[in-house]
């Protein structure tokens, strides 16, 4: 909708604009960030796991540094039997890693309990391996909106006895996710369009699978990091992610702890 | 409530005992010379016994004196007055034709006696606005504008340029009933909010209540936009139209039997390609409107109407998104005059709106939208000069299509899928007195006792505690609840009914024939919500009925003003102060999916709105120099607070700004006639800048740059919003005695070019990698020119 209103804006007002202003935010304390999510690349060989967890903290809007958070204790703990999986810093700030590698290789039916110290301040949050299904394959159409885009579709078939939850990674920092409400069983072909692709370009996409509470929560994320201009805004919202403060309630931590079977598959850009 | 009723059945008895002596009644309709076109607000006036009565939407009226010669005067400005001697000494039955003062070419630029004040009725928060004015004032892109007209009045504001809707009195869009020649109209704009469905050609007269409704109207608590088509020429055909930068007009009209039935057909259509060459990608965007309309006299007591609107928007990107929607409304009416003293006006009215999506790079097809039923039937009862009674019935039936999905080739992974359908139907009873209790002092009021029935429809979802919205304490969000089982109803069972009496009270206390002052009270029960969680709403939004988990908005709404006609009516000053509530404000959870979703109430919780302030306009309505000067100060605020102390609610459960609270509105609308070749027209409006949110801090989370909103919601403020607009007419003087009458508009709009802004977003650059706050604006200087003919 917003596309089509920003369209229409385009081809009306050919002096509508935008600039760059100045503006004095508010500045919030420094809250804990913490970015756990899992991918689990299952059909890789050899399994390729994407378990790191980066902690850092909030900072003003137009600060510039986003502090690391190093002094931190951070464990997995198996909930099922109640193995516990160390982490430590990585040689990149603020970046923890399992202590031994290999150490830690999700499961499916088995709940993790993710506990971070920090500050004298315990947060823990929970997460389940959520399965997905396969990329079949990427195809290159030749629609689109504006010009320089590039239309590719990811195509996967939806496994009908499930409810299915997607995200999908096409690279860039660009993401979607999906429901397969309106596809349950069907092999669908999901649109995206590139900017500035050239012939020879490769891109790889990922497919994750997740549940609803994370559908929602990435929803949000993806249209705030990225908002649209205009009248048809729905009002910003208080992200609040499924990690808890045990000491201290009011005091949250941002971000999200989830784990996401995963597969990828990569492409290179024709001339259409 | 009941004391109210038996009070006024008191009176109406009272009222015709004292009054049974030698007494008579002067009926009939006006209208004008020229086209047998009726005239709405015509003054009868009997200027010895200070007594008058101003015309019905259809002309009418009507008025009973003590047996006598009076001196009789009919005035309508821009028209010749009528004054005679007329002996009353039994009842009489006469139609008056007025003649209008001068040529000109806009017929209708001269009715501005519509829109001047009436001292001694209690109606209050009132506005008219006659056709000429809307096309006089100075608009965008020069296409004449009925919506973006009455933004220049106070107490009107919108969600910015291109958003659509407009905000009265700090309520929500979709809170204003929309009528056109009586049909509800679900969706009052075109291309978004660039423009709006009324077809400026087409109309005859407009009326905005603001506050003090009648008990005629229902089922919208903020306002009431009443708008009247043109009926058509009886006596010769006519052709006008024009031709602009968006679109084109045309407009016959023309007697089917002369002076007994006329015809009217409109069309106005977008370019759809003019400004393509600059793209090199097939894409198109337009809109078009037809209006119709059929009237007959069958005889002097009967009348009746057939009148149709049909519009659409259309856009085309590249074949691959394809939207279409837009409001289709018909209607027939048959006026009858049971007696010279009793009007009655019988209405069977169809309306739909239907929204209709395919997205061929998804696969599928879309459409959903809502149609209604109508049948209203209204009295007009003149008991005597000084008690007038209106009554009535209407019942509308609604059927609510939440959307459809089906594929859109056989290839298409996208499965079919219906939404559960709605159904309503919703009653109104009224009455309304107009009572006149000295010279003074004038009452008016009514009641009006709405019920609405939520009918069965297939399957309808229950949930623990009847509760579809659950509450984490741990993560302090909302969520659906897993519904508990599913109920099917019959299309007869009523799953739920709400029965309201909705008083409405207004008196108007003269101290002259200029001052007065007013007061007005009105309870109103909205049924019907627009799902929106945007600014502003959008075309794809859905209406959906009150019922078990959605409860009716209702609105207390308290008015006082001060009323002045200065200079013999050449200005006048009304002012007003209002407060009104509104329980049951619907809201959403953070993330709300209120498209395609067949559980809406798991998005939805319970707030409520306030909103207060201070209206002035003061207006010159005389002379070469004609205009207003509009202030107003508002507050418009609403809250959903926690349903357990456990539970946050929205923004913490604290009152917050709704996107359209403008502290500080002026609007100044000038116009200045030079000469008989040149006109000119010009528009200043200041307004505090929009709520806004700005962020309190960023994070990262995979890689993305992410805005924190954890502060009140709407607290900020966008820069404040200010522009001028100017335009020129210039009608050629070779007009003059020639049947061809052409007129030039040339206009600017936004003349010193600010850039408003009409959002600030907060995002990272993607090529600096920096933060930044982007404004985008949507009209910079805009000029526009275009050409208006008449045979």
């Amino acid at each position: 909708m917003t596309k089509v209103f920003l369209l229409v804006l385009s081809m009306l007002c050919l002096l509508s604009c935008e600039d760059v202003v100045d503006i004095d935010t508010p500045e919030g304390t420094p809250q804990l960030v913490i970015d756990a999510s899992f991918r689990i690349y299952s059909d890789e060989q050899p399994i390729q796991v994407d378990n790191a967890i980066k902690l850092s903290l909030s900072a003003p809007f137009f600060g510039n540094n986003i502090l690391a958070v190093s002094n931190a204790t951070v464990y997995i703990t198996d909930v099922t039997n109640q193995s516990r999986i160390t982490y430590v810093e990585s040689d990149i700030a603020g970046t923890f890693i399992p202590d031994q590698a290999d150490a830690f290789i999700p499961q499916f039916n088995r709940t993790y309990e993710l506990t971070v110290s920090y500050d004298d301040e315990t947060y823990i949050a929970t997460a389940n391996l959520i399965p997905t299904v396969p990329l079949d394959e990427i195809k290159q159409g030749d629609g689109s909106f504006f010009d320089e885009e590039t239309e590719i579709f990811a195509v996967y078939t939806d496994v009908k006895e499930r409810e299915d939850y997607y995200f999908l990674d096409f690279g860039f920092n660009e993401y979607a996710v999906s429901e397969d409400r309106f596809y349950n069983g069907q092999t669908f072909d999901f649109p995206f369009y590139y900017e500035d692709l050239e012939p020879n370009d490769q891109i790889t996409i990922s497919i994750l699978g997740i549940d609803k509470q994370y559908l929602q929560y990435a929803e949000i994320l993806i249209e705030q990091s990225d908002p649209d201009g205009g009248p048809f805004q729905t009002p910003p919202v208080n992200l609040r992610g499924n990690i808890e403060n045990t000491t201290n309630s009011e005091q949250r931590a941002l971000g999200y702890f989830h784990i996401a079977q995963a597969y990828k598959l990569s492409y290179t850009v024709i001339t259409p | 409530m009941n004391k109210l009723i038996t009070t006024s059945i008191f009176l109406i008895l009272f009222n015709n005992l004292l009054h049974s002596q030698e007494k008579y009644t002067l009926s009939g309709t006006i209208s004008e010379q020229s086209s047998n076109e009726t005239l709405i607000g015509v003054n009868v006036l009997f200027p010895e016994v200070s007594k008058g009565v101003v015309t019905n939407e259809y002309g009418f009226y009507s008025i009973t004196l003590p047996e006598g010669i009076y001196q009789l005067q009919i005035s309508y400005l821009g028209f010749q007055d009528i004054i005679q001697t007329l002996n009353l000494s039994k009842d009489q039955k006469i139609d008056f034709q007025l003649e209008e003062t001068s040529e000109m070419l806009d017929e209708v630029v001269i009715t501005e006696d519509v829109e001047r004040i009436n001292i001694k009725n209690p109606q209050m928060s009132l506005n008219k606005l006659s056709a000429g004015t809307i096309k006089q004032i100075p608009v965008v892109l020069g296409e004449a504008d009925v919506i973006k007209s009455i933004l220049l009045l106070p107490g009107v504001t919108s969600g910015g340029e291109g958003a659509s809707g407009f905000n009265v009195r700090g309520g929500a869009a979709d809170q204003n009933l929309i009528l056109l020649d009586e049909a509800t109209i679900f969706n009052s704009s075109h291309l978004f909010g660039f423009f709006s469905v009324f077809n400026p050609d087409a109309i005859k007269d407009l009326k905005l209540y603001k506050g003090g409704i009648p008990a005629k109207y229902g089922g919208r608590v903020s306002s009431v936009l009443d708008i009247y088509q043109k009926e058509g020429n009886s006596k010769k055909f006519h052709i006008n139209g024009g031709v602009g930068l968006v679109a084109s007009r045309i407009l016959a009209e023309g007697p089917i039997v002369k002076d007994k039935g006329a015809f009217l057909v409109g069309g106005r259509s977008s370019y759809a390609h003019l400004f393509l060459p600059l793209f090199d990608i097939d894409n198109s965007a337009y809109f078009y409107d037809l209006n119709t309309k059929l009237n007959y006299k069958i005889n002097e007591n009967n009348n009746i109407y057939l009148s149709g609107y049909f519009g659409r928007d259309v856009f085309n990107l590249n074949d691959s998104f394809k939207n279409v929607y837009g409001n289709s409304v018909l209607n027939l009416r048959w006026n009858h005059l049971f007696s010279d003293k009793l009007f009655s006006n019988l209405s069977l009215i169809y309306s739909d709106y239907f929204y209709g999506l395919e997205l061929d790079f998804v696969g599928f097809e879309w459409n959903s939208g809502i149609r209604n039923f109508n049948l209203k039937y209204d009295f007009k009862h003149y008991i005597s000069d000084g008690f007038q009674l209106t009554y009535g019935i209407n019942d509308i039936y609604y059927h609510f299509n939440p959307g459809e999905i089906k594929p859109n080739r056989d290839d298409s992974g996208i499965t079919e899928e219906k939404l559960i359908d709605k159904y309503a139907n919703e009653l109104g009873i009224y009455f309304d007195a107009e009572h006149k209790i000295s010279n003074q002092l004038t009452l008016q009021y009514g009641v009006r006792l709405s019920n609405f029935i939520r009918l069965g429809q297939d399957e309808l979802n229950s949930y623990e505690n009847d509760n579809p919205v659950i509450f984490d304490a741990q993560t302090h969000n909302y969520s659906g609840a897993e519904p508990i089982g599913i109920t099917t109803y019959k299309r007869s069972d009523q799953i739920k009914t709400f029965t309201n009496l909705e008083p409405r009270v207004a008196l108007s206390l003269a101290f002259n024939d200029e001052t007065s002052i007013k007061a007005s009270y009105n309870r109103m029960t909205q049924y019907l919500h627009l799902l929106s969680n945007t600014n502003a709403p959008t075309p794809l939004d859905v209406w959906t009925p009150s019922g078990k988990y959605v409860k009716p908005q209702k609105l207390n709404q308290y008015a006082v003003g001060f009323f002045k006609s200065l200079q013999n009516d050449s200005y006048s000053l009304e002012t007003e102060v209002f407060y009104k509530d509104i329980k049951n404000r619907i809201d959403y959870i953070d993330g709300a999916d209120l498209i395609a979703n067949d559980a809406i109430e798991q998005e939805i919780l319970n707030g409520e709105a306030r909103a207060y302030g201070l209206e002035l306009l003061l207006r010159k309505n005389t002379g070469k120099f004609k205009g207003w000067f509009a202030y107003t100060l508002s507050k418009s605020e609403q809250r959903t607070p926690g349903r357990t102390p456990v539970e946050t609610g929205i923004n913490n459960g604290a009152w917050y700004n709704t996107p359209y609270d403008k502290t500080h509105d002026i609007s100044i609308n000038s116009s200045y006639e030079y000469n008989d070749k040149w006109k000119f027209a010009a528009n200043f409006l200041f307004q505090t800048g929009q709520p806004t949110n700005y962020p309190s801090g960023q994070f990262v989370y995979q890689d993305l740059i992410v805005p924190i909103y954890d502060g009140q919601r709407n607290s900020e403020r966008l820069p404040s919003y200010n522009r001028l607009d100017i335009s020129a007419t210039l009608t050629p003087r070779k007009n003059k005695n020639r049947r061809w009458q052409g007129e030039w508009v040339f206009s600017v709009y936004n003349v010193y070019n600010r850039r408003n802004a009409a959002s600030i977003n907060f995002s990272q650059n993607e090529d600096t990698r920096r933060n930044e706050a982007v404004q985008t604006s949507i009209f910079g200087i805009v000029p526009a020119v275009t050409y208006n003919f008449k045979f």
